[in-house]
């Protein structure tokens, strides 16, 4: 009989006590295991996303907030250029590809995009571009006049939208406290899935957006309206309400010219900024996200001291419990490195089993959390794959276990055996 | 076989085991007999190795077991002693069959492959084929002694010590456990060394060895 399975015999006699600590790793060991993957994931996927464009030109206000907000349309928008902004810049001669998005409504707490249709349809001189090359139709056509849309893939499954449906959007992103408008779309194209956030976003063109604004902002002069009490997440400006405007440009800038010194060019405006989306992002990540992943992963790390901790009182208590069944092992011819081993050997499966057990529950979080942020991100994340940190976390966690059953196999190395052994 | 030479071991304040003189032949059947608290059990102890003389000699065959390592006790342990004990001290969580290999699991005397086939011959030989795969717990007092000896027989031992084997069992049985032990020694040419403070029990073996005074008080 291998010792393993001496080991096992015992760890299974007392299985509830065993279970509950198996459990215990488990639950920090998942925790360390979805904060790590879900962070390593959604950050790839940001990243990603937010590479396609040299620059993002916007109002004065939060550079993360914009890039949130146009490219993955999760913040609310700082605030609203000037049409002629966008035509400014499209003119220059640095600027390859110039795209004016105007975001201000939304249906069902989709977001209503408004563009140019080129943003849509492509452009040869964008191949590779992780923003905008997967955007193609798969069904219908694009829009050509104002209020005609083109839906994002997870909207058309959601939203129970089809082409040739008709909806009226809802002022701002909220459809609880939002006011619907006048004005109705017409569907007349779904996008291919593509695993972005182009897939939770509905896309028309400009004018649409100003049109419904527009109505928007007649119905804000409207005294009745404001008397019912009626709250829109808009920020002061956010929206394009006035004629023509618009949230944000991205620009493609032609070969060999510098994002850093046109940024620098617009910045010194008092009206817009400009910001580089992915360093943008990637700054994010290190400001921003770094907080609440340390919180999480204190909290992981928290939950396996202690379950670390519990075991090495049970792997203690079950030595003095089993030191008459120890003795009579050594009586039978045990060595003391046997019954040292013994007991790490109990030790080190109850970790690995945690760990193990820990490693799957964590990644079948990052799922179920994935499916959130594709829900609101549009942002599709593979829950499976195993983070580096993750992969260094676990051995960490297992010298920990090691550890803890260190001082227990000493007190049963060192016990009297022939005390022990007459002891009742 | 076993030899005891001027063996001491201190076993509290202002009291010592000392024996002068012991030997056990080959094959022999001796009962350690006296009253309570008398150093029968400490005798045991000291010969199997599950204690250490402070100073003197003893001897297992060829071996002085004063001179040893704890690694080496440990192998001769294994290997040559076989423990009977009052109150059985079988495993509780593993069945009659994994206790008896347990036996062969910590000794060099036997392939593992044959671990399994020699139990189970062992069991069938004390009469507990039929309940090879149960647990201690669900067993008579009697049952769980045979295993008990069975187990005390598992690796060719040389030497048997049964501390008060039939302690715990009613007449009857405690007859019949005895019958079996003494059998079984005769059979394998083992040496058995039985701890008793029954007369009666005591008598029943063919050699006698009177432990009275064995613990004495010194003084500090």
């Amino acid at each position: 009989m291998p010792l393993w399975k001496v080991a096992f015999t015992y760890a299974w006699g007392r299985r509830w006590p065993a279970l509950l600590t198996i459990l215990c790793v488990a639950l920090g060991v998942s925790l360390i295991t979805c904060v790590t993957t879900l962070r390593a994931e959604s950050q790839k996927g940001f990243e990603a996303f937010s590479d396609g464009f040299d620059l993002l030109v916007a109002a004065k206000g939060d550079p993360a907030q914009v890039v949130l907000s146009t490219l993955f349309y999760l913040d609310v928008p700082v605030g609203s250029l000037s049409h002629d902004a966008y035509a400014t810049l499209k003119d220059d001669s640095r600027v390859r590809n110039a795209y004016p998005v105007a975001i201000g409504d939304s249906y069902k707490g989709y977001r209503i995009v408004g563009t140019i249709p080129r943003y849509i349809l492509g452009d040869s001189s964008l191949e590779g571009n992780p923003a905008l090359s997967g955007l193609r139709i798969a069904e219908g056509r694009t829009f050509v006049r104002p209020l005609e849309v083109v839906l994002g893939a997870r909207v058309a499954e959601e939203a129970g939208l089809a082409i040739g449906s008709r909806f009226v959007s809802t002022h701002g992103f909220d459809t609880e406290l939002g006011h619907q408008h006048d004005v109705s779309f017409e569907v007349t194209g779904v996008l291919a899935k593509t695993s972005g956030p182009a897939d939770v976003a509905i896309f028309t063109m400009l004018e649409s957006v100003w049109m419904a604004c527009g109505s928007w902002a007649l119905e804000q002069n409207d005294h009745e309206h404001a008397m019912k009490g009626h709250s829109h997440e808009h920020p002061p400006n956010a929206s394009p309400a006035t004629s023509s405007a618009i949230t944000a440009i991205l620009l493609d800038l032609k070969p060999g010219q510098s994002a850093e010194k046109l940024a620098k060019e617009i910045n010194l405006g008092t009206t817009a900024m400009a910001v580089q989306p992915r360093l943008e992002m990637e700054r994010f990540y290190v400001k921003e996200m770094a907080a609440l992943r340390s919180v999480l992963l204190s909290a992981g790390q928290v939950i396996v001291l202690i379950s670390i901790l519990s075991l090495a009182t049970i792997l203690y208590l079950s030595v003095l419990q089993r030191k008459r069944d120890l003795a009579i092992m050594r009586a039978l011819g045990a060595s003391t490195s046997d019954v040292f081993g013994l007991v790490m050997l109990e030790g080190i499966g109850l970790v690995v089993s945690g760990t193990i057990i820990g490693a799957a529950l964590g990644h079948v979080l990052t799922w179920f959390t994935g499916i959130q942020l594709a829900a609101h991100a549009g942002l599709t994340i593979n829950p499976w794959r195993v983070a580096a940190s993750e992969l260094a976390a676990y051995p960490l966690v297992l010298v920990c276990g090691i550890i803890s059953g260190v001082i227990p196999a000493v007190q049963a190395y060192k016990r009297d055996v022939a005390t022990d052994l007459v002891e009742e | 076989m076993v030899t005891l030479d001027q063996v001491r071991r201190k076993l509290g304040p202002g009291v010592e085991f000392y024996c002068e003189q012991f030997h056990a032949p080959e094959g022999a059947q001796i009962a350690l007999w006296g009253p309570s608290g008398c150093g029968k059990s400490t005798m045991l102890n000291l010969i199997s190795g599950l204690l250490r003389p402070s100073s003197g000699v003893i001897k297992i065959g060829e071996h002085e077991t004063q001179r040893m390592s704890n690694g080496q006790l440990d192998r001769l342990r294994g290997e040559q002693f076989g423990f009977v004990f009052q109150t059985f001290n079988l495993l509780a969580p593993f069945t009659a069959l994994q206790n008896v290999m347990l036996g062969m699991r910590f000794s060099d005397t036997r392939p593992s492959k044959e671990w399994r086939r020699h139990a189970i011959e062992l069991l069938e030989r004390v009469g507990l084929k039929h309940r090879i795969h149960s647990r201690p717990g669900t067993m008579s007092v009697g049952e769980r002694q045979r295993i008990a000896i069975a187990r005390a027989l598992a690796n060719k031992q040389r030497i048997v010590v049964a501390d008060e084997p039939t302690g715990s069992l009613d007449p009857k049985t405690a007859a019949a456990v005895m019958d079996l032990l003494l059998q079984m020694c005769g059979e394998n040419k083992v040496t058995l060394l039985l701890v008793t403070h029954d007369q009666g029990i005591a008598n029943q073996l063919p050699e006698r060895f009177d432990c009275t005074g064995l613990a004495r008080e010194v003084a500090q």
